[in-house]
């Protein structure tokens, strides 16, 4: 028998400090408490936690990213779509919800970040840039945000703060561009030397054929329906393309698995499989 | 509650193993370095790794989950790195602890199970549990599953080869679970797990079409206990061998329900995914329930139970 175990990840109670509707069907929750600072210290954009709904019949977490890290707290912004977020949208400044500590593979220290990025985000993959931009912002990148909405914006005032100039498109026109984040682009021309993205996988296999004709480097930040959240499930699984190594027996570009929940849920455009997805 | 004077006694043996706790963790729900971020691994009973066949399999398309009142579905179709990159891998990082390993076997055909199960021989695993259980794959798994015949074809075959105990993993999506057991037993089977998970679907209303990507997937969860219990009940009486009982366990009173229905250990799964440690949780809350029982031992509870 081992001597004392020490989780590295836990399930943990915390406070709702805040719970906010902020455009329709988008929320702002602010989690607070005990224990937030100590687990949440080395947390990095790109990251996500699992929320526990209270009621028993709903059994899986719902994955949420990380929008904004602060010393005792941090921020999630979710959209109420089913009856789980629906639970969740209920909850009220006092209430304490279950929710795992930080989980996934985000922005660290392992990319090589440039000096001119861009951030192209649709919907509800907009709040999980917010951390990142901030994050950008600190490490002197000159950053460009493209921010693509169906008709109702939010959070662009929060990247306006951080970014060097921002874009935004709605699809029905109600508010700058009329078009998709893509068009945007295109329409634009906008370019920079990498560029970080999160949305409906339809946009980011655009983005990543525009980010190829423009040799743009593009990190995504993937969803899928996961099931526990942590790596135990393998429901979220993503095909990578990787080029073997040399002298080994794999052909030269060969297929692996990888989790989008442990082992993302960011991931180089370059590698994923997007005729898969 | 009266302060008890003794400390119940969890240790099992089951099919010739010993486990230090009943509670095992399912299939396709633990993975050794994931898991045990949240877990001492080494308090459960036994753990059993994720299906493993001969080559790499992709599994099927994404979306593979969908959750449904008290349960959930899978359609993750067996993805697995092959048995070279699991004894590699997995088993290299599980040989550092100590508990014992059943490895689950999958396979397309009866070659695959042997093929599985002759490269394992010689590493440090404890058992084999034998898939022919899995809804979620289109050649073998589950049709070996629901024909006694085809059944005893795997479990003789895998007998032939196996240097150590093989235990066969059999689907609830059968009329009769008591002939499939019968026939493994038969073969010489060395212990039975029930039940994998039962065939289901789930339909997105608005999006109008399945939310699986599969359309079919397992339903595990609590919704599925009160089957896998009869299904544990039935087979208890008529064979012998040693039962693994499991499907929806979510706290340790429900363990005991399958102790009671004559199970030997119990499998803890989908409740791993809701709660990562709740193999430990339900090892301390059995153990709560022997104390506040006055049950001694593993056994005492199995004896208990009035049918």
């Amino acid at each position: 028998m081992s001597t004392e175990f020490i989780a590295k990840k836990k399930i943990i109670k915390a406070d709702i400090l805040e719970n906010t509707c902020i455009a329709t069907g988008i929320y702002r929750m602010v989690i607070g408490g005990i224990g937030i600072s100590s687990w949440f210290d080395g947390a990095i954009a790109g990251q996500f936690v699992n929320i526990y709904t209270d009621n028993a019949a709903r059994l899986l977490p719902r994955p949420i990213s990380l929008c904004r890290l602060e010393p005792d707290k941090f921020t999630v912004i979710y959209k109420a779509i089913g009856k789980g977020t629906q639970e969740m949208a209920e909850k009220k400044p006092g209430d304490m919800v279950r929710i795992s500590t930080p989980l996934g593979n985000g922005y660290s220290e392992s990319i090589d970040f440039a000096n001119n990025v861009m951030i192209a985000a649709g919907g509800v993959g907009v709040p999980p840039m917010l951390e990142l931009a901030i994050s950008l912002r600190k490490r002197g990148c000159r950053i460009t945000a493209i921010l693509g909405f169906a008709d109702e914006s939010f959070l662009v005032e929060d990247f306006r703060e951080v970014c060097d100039e921002v874009f935004v498109s709605t699809e029905n026109g109600s508010e700058g561009f009329e078009g998709n984040a893509i068009q945007l682009i295109r329409e634009r021309g906008i370019v920079a030397e990498q560029c970080f993205a999160c949305g409906p996988k339809a946009m980011l296999r655009t983005l990543n054929e525009y980010c190829n004709e423009q040799n743009i480097e593009l990190l995504v930040s993937l969803e899928e329906r996961m099931g526990c959240g942590y790596g135990a499930c393998v429901g979220c699984s993503v095909t990578l393309l990787r080029k073997a190594e040399p002298g080994s027996p794999e052909s030269e570009i060969h297929e692996i698995k990888k989790k989008v929940c442990k082992d993302g849920p960011v991931f180089y455009g370059r590698e994923v499989a997007w005729d898969d997805l | 509650m009266t302060c008890s004077s003794f400390m119940p006694d969890l240790k099992v043996n089951f099919a010739g193993i010993g486990l230090i706790t009943p509670v095992v963790t399912s299939s396709g729900t633990f993975s050794a370095r994931e898991s045990g971020e949240f877990y001492d691994i080494e308090r459960v009973g036994a753990v059993i790794t994720k299906g493993v066949a001969p080559v790499p399999w992709p599994g099927n398309q994404t979306p593979r989950i969908a959750e449904s009142y008290g349960g959930m579905l899978n359609s993750v179709g067996l993805e697995n790195p092959g048995v070279h990159e699991f004894i590699r891998h997995e088993l290299d990082y599980l040989k550092k602890l100590s508990v014992p390993v059943i490895a689950n076997v999958a396979g397309h055909c009866i070659d695959d199970y042997c093929d599985v199960v002759e490269k394992l021989n010689s590493t440090d695993i404890s058992m084999y549990e034998i898939n022919i259980s899995c809804p979620n794959v289109k050649e073998g798994g589950m049709s070996f599953g629901t024909d006694p015949k085809m059944a005893a074809r795997v479990v003789k075959a895998v007998k032939a080869v196996a240097v150590k105990p093989v235990m066969i993993k059999l689907s609830p999506n059968v009329t009769d679970i008591v002939e499939i057991a019968k026939a493994a037993e038969y073969e010489g089977a060395d212990a039975i797990s029930l039940i994998n998970t039962l065939l289901g679907m789930k339909i997105d209303v608005y999006r109008k079409r399945p939310v699986l990507a599969n359309i079919f997937g397992g339903l595990s969860g609590p919704a599925i206990m009160p089957v896998a219990l009869r299904m544990v009940y039935q087979v208890r009486r008529a064979v012998s061998l040693p039962i693994l009982g499991g499907g929806g366990i979510m706290t340790g009173e429900d363990a005991v329900e399958f102790l009671m229905a004559g199970a030997d250990a119990v499998s803890v799964g989908t409740a791993a995914l809701v709660n990562p440690t709740a193999p430990v949780d339900i090892i301390d809350e059995l153990e709560s329930f022997m104390i506040k029982e006055g049950y001694r031992s593993i056994e005492d509870i199995r004896q208990a139970f009035q049918s």
